[in-house]
């Protein structure tokens, strides 16, 4: 199956980004395609670039990263959402502050027609919040 | 259809207004704090008799997180893991997640 | 044949930016021309009470922009009437816009979607 995931919490304050995590290892051991992981509302908060748990801790950030080098799973930011809570892409973070690199590797920032396309194209499309 | 609930039910209505919206042959997976739910106890929001039109499932790892056992949940519940919760998605639809 | 999009408001949404957010995923569905509907349940009725002054507490009104959906051919908004019912909410109390449907057909309307938004 092609499945999609929609993660809408904050990453340490919820679980929500760790069970995400947790579904997409399991759904790609058991075969399926992972089509897109979006981050919306406060998800968007996955992907900064500068987070740094203690090292006896989770590594949500790295650890999305990581997913995407090794099983190229895309990881889309909403840019509404992540403009809203000062997350920015990074030709536009250089040219308002001279910060560029805002966002975690293996993540891209685009609108809200990328999760319509993973509506569309994909079988499942699974939500996980607070 | 398959619904997650994920919040336990004091932490919000999300499973009291699941059962409402329930029907045969759905079902239903606690996971996060919403494998409380699935604790045998006297402040068990299930209405009786529970599990036969919709099937109810708890996920394992969640549970054990929280220092509970499949003997600790009710009978109707079923224990399952990550691949589980995986075929659950695949075998149901839509899928309707409860905040 | 277009997909199916379902979208379920449980709560109310004041004082957040998440109903702007929930309505940017709306408008995005309309303009891929999905089939869209819209339900309200639980505290959810709550939402669609006319007259609120969001202004008394800064933040963005988004009943105007729920009562122009039609302009997107959203037409499609519902409200499961035992909700309403059980908040003492009367019809009168909540803009226009909305029907009111019995319980068996908000399930019939989630569980016939192909995809479910939750808010």
């Amino acid at each position: 199956m092609k499945i999609s995931v929609q993660i809408n919490a904050s990453p340490y304050q919820y679980q929500a980004s760790d069970s995400a995590w947790h579904f997409i290892q399991a759904a790609l051991l058991g075969g399926h395609e992972v089509f897109r992981v979006f981050f919306y509302h406060d998800g968007i908060y996955n992907a900064l670039h500068d987070a740094r748990a203690p090292a006896d801790e989770q590594q949500i950030v790295k650890r999305w990263s990581e997913l995407n080098a090794k099983h190229n799973v895309d990881l889309v930011v909403c840019v509404s959402s992540a403009q809203r809570r000062g997350l920015l892409e990074s030709s536009v973070a250089k040219k308002v502050n001279g910060y560029e690199k805002a966002l975690a590797n293996g993540f891209r920032i685009a609108g809200l027609g990328l999760l319509m396309e993973a509506v569309i194209d994909s079988d499942r499309l699974v939500t996980f919040g607070a | 259809m398959l619904h997650i609930l994920n919040k336990s039910a004091s932490g919000s209505t999300a499973l009291q207004t699941c059962l409402q919206f329930a029907q045969k042959n759905d079902a239903i997976i606690l996971i996060e704090n919403a494998v409380l739910a699935a604790h045998q106890c006297p402040q068990s929001i299930w209405r009786e008799p529970f599990g036969e039109e919709v099937k109810v499932y708890v996920l394992k790892e969640d549970l054990a997180a929280r220092g509970l056992t499949e003997s600790d949940c009710l009978e109707f519940i079923s224990v399952i893991d990550y691949q589980g919760f995986v075929e659950l998605v695949c075998q149901h639809k839509p899928i309707k997640s409860w905040f | 044949m277009s997909k199916k999009l379902v979208f379920v408001f449980k709560d109310v949404l004041n004082g957040t930016v998440k109903a702007q957010e929930f309505l940017d995923i709306i408008m995005m569905a309309a303009a891929f021309d999905l089939s869209i509907s819209l339900i309200f349940i639980g505290d959810g009725a709550y939402a669609l009470l006319k007259n609120q002054r969001t202004e008394e507490i800064n933040s963005k009104n988004i009943l105007p922009i729920m009562q122009a959906l039609s302009i997107y051919d959203i037409n499609n908004i519902f409200v499961d009437e035992i909700s309403l019912q059980e908040r003492a909410i009367l019809a009168e109390r909540i803009i226009p816009q909305v029907s009111l449907i019995t319980r068996e057909k908000s399930q019939f309307e989630i569980s016939s979607a192909d995809h479910v938004f939750s808010f």
